[in-house]
Formats: structure tokens, C-alpha cells, sequence
């Protein structure tokens, strides 16, 4: 390419710096969620890696065996080993209840782990306080203090899985966090005494301090011959440790890259049409070109370096903001990560990333546009044609539009009535492809359609905002159908992930029998029913049982009829009025409900039949003639020994199951919500961009007595009739790819009906109009300020 | 009453070393109920001088009044309705919106207001442009002299006080410029309708009661029903 050609692509871009900036905003976005990504785990996998290493400080040598052997005294034939200095069992005992003496529990998964008091062996430290020594002393992790406000020397309630409680003394709190991604909750470090008294089973892990003289390699070695169990020395533990925990980082990073590899592509749609629009504005400038004797190559050349330094651009800038997003990210995902010491961390490899999506990205959706608006005949410049009309749509675009349309369409119904989730997929992909050929005859004439109707509510304004929005079909469709995408994606995930869930007043309903539920994380202690029939104030507690059967292969659960009758799914083999067998008694089989190898009986029978069956949860109504917030409070006194139980009633329990629901939902919504925002930055292009092609038309409609306000409404509807439409048509997409989707699943019992979540699609639709409002206000401010004469005058 | 008046009118643009006076202090009067033509050279100011009288630019100082409407006095949304209500233009080209028919673009003015038109009204000036049978025709399918056409039309629907026209021939071949001429003189005389046209078309002017001449921003002479070679001659010295 001549300098002279470049210096001319430079000058253009930089005379065009707004309408560059503008093409460039969508890659500024996609490249700061990549880099973000990426920043944001490379620390989570460098802040994981410090924990690895750290969770075997002071461990050479870390004995396993398998936990079937009863009574096997492994610390002591481990100290017996030559070599030994030292060996302590541990114990890591996860779903631990954790709450303050006074009753405030807190929330979590808990986890306990027990040191040694022999200082050389503890791989955790005091930062505050010292170690537990004597039995009765608890030790926990900073972040957990903090958050809950507790100080040295308060007293907290803590229980094993079995829920029995006991009160400990908090003595320290020790810095490391020590957990896995996806566990948010506390450490809690206790003596080993107290931990073993806790755990109630024998240890099945030893840790090792070797002597002097000895290799950790060796004394591994040694120690498996000696006692048949696994032996692994320091260096291997931490090898291992820091694998799984990269592994952990690079899926999580993977999934986010999903994410950002959607909004790449939809920058690229954005970029592809914000450069047909800037090219089709420039024809006479080319055409000039042309004429005085640039070639088509060149000329060509031009507008792909003029891309090339856009989307570099985009990438310096999108590395900056993407800095920010790995900062903000934590935040965003606190409920699957415990924000750490995770900060972001800035690569070589993240800066190149970053310059190949940006730049590549803007050249390649920028090469289809740049071979189209540059294939222009150059006695163009002397003609005193505006712009270029649009192509009309060709023939053969229309019919395969059709077909491939209704191909799709078929699928979609078809996976219904067959039951195939691959029939909804394939049916989306070829429903989408072909009302993407058909978008710009569909698409503008549902505008055309409202535009009566709407004129006769909104008057002239309306009626030619949607006029001139629609005047150029392709550009309008183009223009909505990134819009319709990214909402389709957002409208199907959040229908299909809300339908599933069911409301959860009407699963709480379903549930719920009574006015109190109570439930932990896990499984409830029995001695709980014992502790709610001391009660007088609350009545009959109704248990709910959960187990599985081995010999028979079958699921016990909880059902409400008679003792010493049964209710069994189909195949459990047995038919009304027969009988059946289940751990050594037989039932009489009263009916058949719906379910797989299950098997329901009343709860005397379940307590009769299989010792410390697990008990899910329990529901209890008050007494008779007790006020509910009686009830209540002797429910809560009742449970205060229980620090992983806790109470609900029906609203509470309600909002409990909605709260899980959301939190996922949100997240994932905000990922997808990015490709939505994008896509409307694309709308603000198109509109910005076409607001300048007709710059004498506005000037005419001032002079001819249109004011500056109803300029500004003619924009602002133009705008708005853009988001719109994309908006709903997608919103009409995800309601059938839902619907196909929810047929399409093979179900026991009843199919999933369609739940809509109304108030987050208004919060879509709002968020679409307010976009575009928004989009609207600089051009029409340009608009407005024309300066009416000099754009009117003809000579002099 | 005078139809326009523009009193010490001075138009400068810029500041400073790079100000350029497109209007110097010019004094001049159009009766109303006439067809009126300023005329001078390149950069004489014509066209500045009509968008001044018109309301499309603000003067750097002086006065300008349609009938008794003084429009220095005025802001920018009360200039814009008097715009619409009051003043009909007709430029040489890019009249009309394109994505509105013919029948549409006569009736914008009033679209805009929000006011029904008047039928008979509607079909009077219809007929008097002769375009009864293209009505329904997007511009683009419409020749130039046709565009031109419902341009005028456009310009008489609201019976505007004043009909300004800024080279309305200027793009048309010497039938379609002769017939659109035909039809401002017919307003005229007919409708009772004020005209004043910019051009630097001697025979266009020809047709005129006055023409005015301006020379360098200023005020340089004024003929009656001038014929064409008057004009020519008006002209030469007003260079």
C-alpha cells in the first residue's frame, strides 16, 4: 500500500473519529469481558495454587487408607515407622453447623479440621490469639470473624453432621482460607481430641513429621510398606494439590470464556453493519477516489487498515476496561467464589489475546462490508445522488427464507410430540438461520403494520419516525436482529431455568403441610423429634424420611398412610391388594403412585424398620389452641441447640427456595446480558449513524416548522421502534424455543409448564426502551443544532 | 403594509480578521400581494438576505418584520411556528421527504400542526399545480419538474404570508422552469400570494413586478417589471 493511500486512511479515520469510536465500542466490550476473564482467573489460579502449598506446610509425609477398617490405630503404626519424628491423625469433617451462644447461626458450609499440638506439624497459624490446646477451644478462619463480628473469647455452638451440639471457646482466628472454589463457609480448627470426639469414627488420614536424616521420598516409602496404606511425600501432595486446583481455575475460566466468546461474536455483527452504514455514506468519497485513479484494490486496502487501527483501538481500550471487569467480577460471582486474595493478574498472554480478538474481530467482520461498499463504479461521484438505495432482497433469499423457516418451525413442534431435546436444538438453529433470511421484508412490515395504529395515537411524529425508520429494510433488520439474538438468549435461559425451578410459592405449597418447616443443609439429628415433643406449644411433628434400601434397590420416603401399609411405584414389583417385603417386614401394598423404584411408608414403620433413618426435615403445626408466634418462639428455643437447623414458615420458605433460584439466575443473566448490551450499542450506531445521512432532510423539517421537540420525539422513536421490535421478536422466539424445549423432556409424571417471569421481562423491555431513549439524546442533539441555512443554501 | 421589511439588516460571519460581512446594513421593503426577485452576484448575499427574512438564520444585528411580526424579537420555537403556519418554501432541490407520497409531502406543514386540511382548499391548489393524478407517487418516482411542483404546492397549503423561493429552477429544464414560474405567478396574481424569489436567472426574474439587486451585502437597485435586457444591463453595473 503507498503512503499515500495510508496517509489518506489515516486522515479519514481520524476526520471520523466519532463515528470510529462508535464502530469501535462493541469490540471495546467484547475484549474487556475476554480479558477480564482472563485476568480475573489467571489470579484465582494463582491465588488457589498459594493455598495448595500452603494447606501441606509443615506435612512431609501424608498417610490415606481406605475408611472401612474399623479401629486401625493408624497414627500409631505410622509413629512405630523408623524415621518418624512425629504423626498426628486428621480429620476433615465438611457440613458442619456453626452458630453463636446466643442463637445467631451462621450460614454455610462449614468445615472442620483439627491440629496437632505439636507446633512443627500444624500447617495452620494463629494470627490472633494462639492454637486450641485444650479441649473445648476452636479456632477460625479471619473472614469468617469478620464478617461476623466475632471477637476472642466468645462462645459458639457447634454441631457434627449428627447435629448434636457443644460449646467451644473461640481462642484465635488464623488468616488462611483453605477452601475450594464453589465453598463459601468457615473453617473451623479444633483440638484433635475434640475433633475425634466429633467425627466418631477413626481417623483415616495421618500426618507425618520426619526425623532428621530421612527424605520425605524415603520415609513415604517406608511407611506404605510398613503399613499397607497410601504414603505421599510433601512435594507430591503439593503437586497434586496445585493440578486439581489449576484444573479447577481452567474450567472455571473456560465458562466464562463462553460467555465472552458470545459477546465477541456479537461485536462482530455490530461492527459488520456499523461499517455497511459508514460505506455507504462514504460512496461518493470513494467513487472520487476511483475516478482520479485509485485502484480497487487499493481502495479496498484502505478501508481494512482503516479497520485494523479501529479495532486496535478497541483493544487498548477494552484491555483497560477489562481491568476493571476483573476487579468487578468477584463481586458478580460471590455466590459461586468466596472473593479472596484472588486479584487480577496481567499477562503477556492476556495483552496479546486482547490485540488478536480486538483487531481480528473488527478486520474480519469488517471484510465482507469493505468488499461490498468499495465495488462502486466511479462516474458515481458526478451524479447528484444522496446515498445508495438499498438492494432489494433477491428472490431466492425469499423462498429459501421460507423453507428454511419453516423447516425450523417443524423441528421445534416435532421435538415436542418425539421427546428429543435434539430436535428443539437443531429446530432453534434452523428456525433462527432462517428468519435471519427473511429479516429485512419480516421485519419492517410488522413496523409498516403498526404505523396506523400507532399514528393515530401518536400523530405525525410517530408516523414518520417509523416511516424513516424502516426505509432502508436491510439496515433496520440487520440492525434489530443482533438485538433479537442476544434477547432470545437471555429470554430462553431465563424461561427454561424459571419453568424448571416452578414458582416457588407453588413448590412450598406442594411441600409444605404444615406451618413450620424445619431443614438443614444436609440431614437433620433425630434427637430432634425429641426435642420438638418437649414442646407443649407446638403439635405432632411429621418427619420426612429419605434412604436408600440396598437389598431390595429401592427408595424409602415418607408417605402419609396407615402403619403397616405400603404405597410403591410401578416397578417396584408389586401390585395393590399384593404385599411386599422391606427389611425384614412386609407391607401391605395400598396403591401405586407415580416414580422410579420407590417406595413410600408411614414414618413409625420407617423408624421401625431401618435404624437412624436420615431425616430430611421436619414440619410441625402449633398446638391446639397456641398463637402462631407462640409456636414460633418455642420452636426456635427448641432448635437453639441445633446450630445447622433451621425454621421456616411458608412466606420464609418461599423466599428460601426463590433465593437459590435467583442468585443462579441472576448471574448468568448478567454474563448473558452482556451480548444484549452490545447489541444495543449497535442500535445507537445505526441510528447515530443515519440521523447524518439525513442531516437536509432534518434541516427541512425545521424550516418547514418542525420544532426542535419534535425533532428530538422523531429520533427518539425511531430509536425506541428499533429496540423494540428486536426486543419482542425475541421475547416471541424465546417463548417457543421454551416451549419446544419443556416438551421436549422426558419427564415422570406431570410435563413442566411454561412459567413466565413477568417482571423480568418488563425489566428487559424497560432496559431495551431506556437504552434506546438514551441512544437517542446525541443525535438528536446534533440534529437539533443544524444550522438550517448554510445546510438549505444552494450558492452564495 | 409592507409584506417584509428588513431594517439595518447586517449579517457577519466569523469575528475578528476572518469576519466576513455577507449583509452590510441593508434597508429594504417588499409590498406585499407582488412577485419579487433578488438578484445579484456570487457572494452578493442574496440568499443570506433570504434566509434572514425568512427566519432560517438569525442577523448579526438590524431588523426584520413579516407584515407586523418582528422576528428579531422572537425565539427559536415561536420562529418555528410562525414557519409553519405563516411562511411556504420552495429551494432548488432536495424538497421533499422521500419517504413520504406527494399528497403527504403537500401536507406536512399541516401534519406537523396537527390540523386537518381544508378539502376544497386541498384540491384548489392541487388542480392549480396540475397534479391531481400523481398524488399518491413517492418522489423518487417522480420527475424533477413534478418535485418542483408539489414543492409549491407544499409552500401555498398553509396560505402562507409570505412564499419564499430560493432558485426554484435552477435544477429544471426551460419547460418545467417556465411552468413552475408560471404557477408562483399565478399565486400571485390569483391568490393573492407575496413571492419573493432568489435567482440568477435573467428570464426567471422577468416574469417579477421588482427585482431588487444586491451588490457585496449591500443594497444596489431596484427595477420595475424590468425586461430581461434591463436586467442583463442592471446587472453589469451591480458587479
Amino acid at each position: 500500500m503507498s503512503g499515500g493511500i495510508v496517509r489518506l486512511t489515516l486522515r479519514t479515520t481520524r476526520a471520523n473519529l466519532t463515528r470510529s469510536l462508535l464502530s469501535s465500542l462493541a469490540v471495546v466490550l467484547g475484549v474487556a469481558f475476554v480479558c477480564g476473564s482472563l485476568m480475573f482467573t489467571d489470579g484465582l489460579a494463582k491465588a488457589m495454587t498459594g493455598q495448595a502449598a500452603d494447606r501441606y506446610r509443615n506435612v512431609d509425609v501424608e498417610v490415606t487408607t481406605a475408611a472401612s477398617r474399623e479401629d486401625n490405630r493408624l497414627a500409631d503404626r505410622v509413629r512405630r515407622v523408623d524415621g518418624v519424628r512425629a504423626a498426628e491423625a486428621t480429620w476433615s469433617l465438611p457440613f458442619m453447623g456453626l452458630a453463636t451462644a446466643d442463637g445467631r447461626k451462621i450460614r454455610g458450609s462449614h468445615r472442620a479440621v483439627n491440629v496437632s499440638s505439636d507446633p512443627a506439624l500444624r500447617p495452620y497459624d494463629a494470627g490472633r490469639g494462639r492454637m486450641p490446646s485444650a479441649a473445648g477451644e476452636v479456632v477460625l478462619d479471619e473472614r469468617t470473624v469478620e464478617r461476623e463480628r466475632l471477637r476472642i473469647g466468645d462462645r459458639l455452638l457447634i454441631s457434627n453432621i449428627d447435629g448434636k451440639a457443644r460449646t467451644y471457646t473461640l481462642v484465635g482466628v488464623t488468616p488462611t482460607a483453605a477452601r475450594a472454589v464453589g465453598e463459601a463457609g468457615a473453617l473451623i480448627v479444633m483440638t484433635t481430641a475434640d475433633i475425634a470426639a466429633a467425627a466418631g469414627y477413626p481417623s483415616t488420614t495421618v500426618i507425618v513429621d520426619a526425623a532428621a536424616g530421612v527424605t520425605d521420598a524415603e520415609l513415604a516409602t517406608r511407611i506404605a510398606a510398613a503399613t499397607g496404606a497410601q504414603a505421599l511425600p510433601h512435594d507430591e501432595l503439593v503437586r497434586q494439590a496445585v493440578t486439581a486446583a489449576v484444573g479447577d481455575a481452567a474450567t472455571f475460566r473456560n465458562a466464562l470464556l463462553g460467555f465472552g466468546v458470545l459477546a465477541v461474536g456479537m461485536a462482530a455483527f455490530v461492527i459488520a453493519n456499523t461499517f455497511t452504514i459508514v460505506l455507504a455514506q462514504r460512496t461518493r468519497e470513494t467513487a472520487l477516489l476511483r475516478l482520479i485513479g485509485a485502484t480497487r484494490r487499493q481502495v479496498f486496502r484502505s478501508v481494512v487498515l482503516e479497520a485494523a487501527l479501529i479495532g486496535l483501538g478497541g483493544s487498548a481500550l477494552g484491555l483497560v476496561v477489562g481491568v476493571l471487569l476483573a476487579y468487578g467480577l468477584p463481586v458478580a460471582l460471590s455466590a459461586v467464589i468466596a472473593p479472596g486474595d484472588a486479584g487480577p493478574v496481567i499477562s503477556a498472554r492476556t495483552v496479546l489475546v486482547a490485540l488478536a480478538v480486538g483487531v481480528g474481530v473488527t478486520v474480519l467482520s469488517a471484510l465482507l462490508p469493505a468488499r461490498r461498499g468499495t465495488r462502486v463504479p466511479p462516474v458515481v461521484a458526478l451524479s447528484d445522488a444522496a446515498v445508495q438505495v438499498a438492494r432489494p432482497t433477491g428472490r431466492a433469499r425469499r423462498v429459501g427464507g421460507v423453507a428454511v423457516t419453516a423447516a425450523g418451525l417443524a423441528g421445534l413442534a416435532a421435538a415436542t410430540a418425539a421427546h428429543t431435546t435434539v430436535l428443539t436444538i437443531a429446530g432453534t438453529l434452523v428456525t433462527v438461520i432462517g428468519f435471519l433470511l427473511l429479516s429485512p421484508i419480516v421485519v419492517p412490515s410488522l413496523v409498516r403494520l403498526v404505523r396506523r395504529p400507532l399514528a393515530t395515537v401518536g400523530g405525525a411524529t410517530v408516523s414518520l419516525a417509523l416511516l424513516n425508520a424502516v426505509r432502508n429494510p436491510r439496515r433496520f433488520a440487520t440492525t434489530t436482529n443482533a438485538l433479537m439474538v442476544g434477547v432470545t438468549l437471555v429470554g430462553t435461559f431465563t424461561l427454561l431455568a424459571y419453568s424448571a425451578a416452578a414458582p416457588a410459592q407453588r413448590r412450598a405449597d406442594q411441600k409444605m403441610v404444615a406451618t413450620f418447616l424445619v431443614s438443614a443443609d444436609l440431614t437433620l439429628p433425630s434427637s430432634l423429634l425429641d426435642a420438638l415433643a418437649e414442646r407443649p406449644e407446638l403439635g405432632t411433628a411429621r418427619p420426612t424420611y429419605e434412604l436408600f434400601d440396598r437389598d431390595t434397590d429401592l427408595e424409602v420416603r415418607t408417605g402419609s398412610q396407615r402403619a403397616g401399609t405400603a404405597v410403591v411405584s410401578a416397578d417396584a414389583g408389586s401390585a395393590p391388594g399384593g404385599r411386599i417385603t422391606i427389611g425384614g417386614r412386609t407391607f401391605a401394598v395400598a396403591s401405586v403412585a407415580a416414580g422410579t423404584r420407590t417406595i413410600w411408608l408411614n414414618p413409625t414403620d420407617i423408624r421401625a424398620v431401618f435404624d437412624d433413618p436420615s431425616l430430611t426435615d421436619v414440619q410441625v403445626d402449633p398446638a391446639a389452641g397456641v398463637a402462631k408466634k407462640e409456636a414460633r418462639a418455642a420452636l426456635d428455643a427448641a432448635l437453639a441447640a441445633y446450630p445447622a437447623a433451621v425454621a421456616y414458615d411458608r412466606d420464609e420458605y418461599a423466599e428460601h427456595l426463590n433465593a437459590q433460584l435467583n442468585q443462579g439466575l441472576d448471574m448468568v443473566t448478567a454474563l448473558l446480558a452482556l451480548a444484549v448490551v452490545i447489541a444495543l450499542i449497535g442500535v445507537a450506531n445505526t441510528l447515530t449513524l443515519s440521523v447524518v445521512e439525513r442531516t437536509r432532510e432534518n434541516a427541512l423539517l425545521r424550516a418547514v416548522g418542525l420544532t426542535r421537540r419534535r425533532l428530538r420525539l422523531i429520533l427518539a422513536t425511531e430509536a425506541v421502534i428499533m429496540a423494540l421490535t428486536g426486543t419482542l421478536i425475541g421475547v416471541v422466539a424465546s417463548v417457543a424455543i421454551a416451549l419446544s424445549a419443556l416438551g421436549s423432556i422426558e419427564t415422570h409424571g406431570e410435563p413442566i409448564s411454561l412459567a413466565m417471569p413477568w417482571n423480568r421481562l418488563g425489566v428487559l423491555l424497560a432496559v431495551a426502551v431506556l437504552a434506546a431513549l438514551a441512544a437517542s439524546i446525541a443525535p438528536a442533539r446534533r440534529a437539533i443544532r443544524l444550522p438550517m441555512a448554510e445546510i438549505l443554501a444552494t450558492d452564495g | 403594509m409592507p409584506a417584509l421589511q428588513a431594517i439595518g439588516l447586517s449579517k457577519v460571519y466569523g469575528s475578528g480578521e476572518t469576519a466576513v460581512s455577507a449583509l452590510d446594513r441593508v434597508d429594504i421593503e417588499f409590498a406585499a400581494g407582488s412577485f419579487h426577485a433578488v438578484m445579484g452576484a456570487s457572494g452578493s448575499g442574496k440568499s443570506t438576505l433570504m434566509h434572514c427574512l425568512a427566519g432560517l438564520d438569525r442577523p448579526t444585528s438590524g431588523t426584520v418584520r413579516i407584515f407586523d411580526a418582528d422576528l428579531t424579537t422572537l425565539n427559536d420555537e415561536k420562529l418555528t411556528l410562525l414557519r409553519r403556519d405563516h411562511v411556504g418554501f420552495v429551494f432548488q432541490k432536495f424538497n421533499l421527504l422521500p419517504v413520504l407520497t406527494a399528497r403527504e409531502n403537500i401536507l406536512l406543514p399541516l401534519t406537523i400542526a396537527g390540523r386537518r386540511p381544508d378539502k376544497p382548499w386541498f384540491d384548489q391548489v392541487v388542480a392549480a399545480v396540475g397534479l391531481t393524478d400523481r398524488l399518491g407517487h413517492r418522489p423518487s418516482e417522480l420527475s424533477g419538474g413534478q418535485q418542483q411542483r408539489v414543492a409549491v404546492a407544499r409552500a401555498l397549503i398553509t396560505r402562507p404570508w409570505v412564499v419564499f423561493a430560493d432558485e426554484p429552477t435552477g435544477n429544471l429544464d426551460s419547460r418545467s422552469g417556465a411552468e413552475v414560474l408560471g404557477l408562483l405567478r399565478d399565486a400571485v396574481a390569483g391568490l393573492g400570494q407575496t413571492v419573493v424569489m432568489v435567482t440568477h436567472d435573467l428570464h426567471a426574474a422577468a416574469h417579477c413586478d421588482r427585482v431588487v439587486f444586491l451588490k457585496d451585502g449591500r443594497y444596489a437597485a431596484a427595477l420595475e417589471s424590468p425586461a430581461p435586457d434591463e436586467i442583463a444591463a442592471t446587472l453589469e453595473r451591480a458587479r
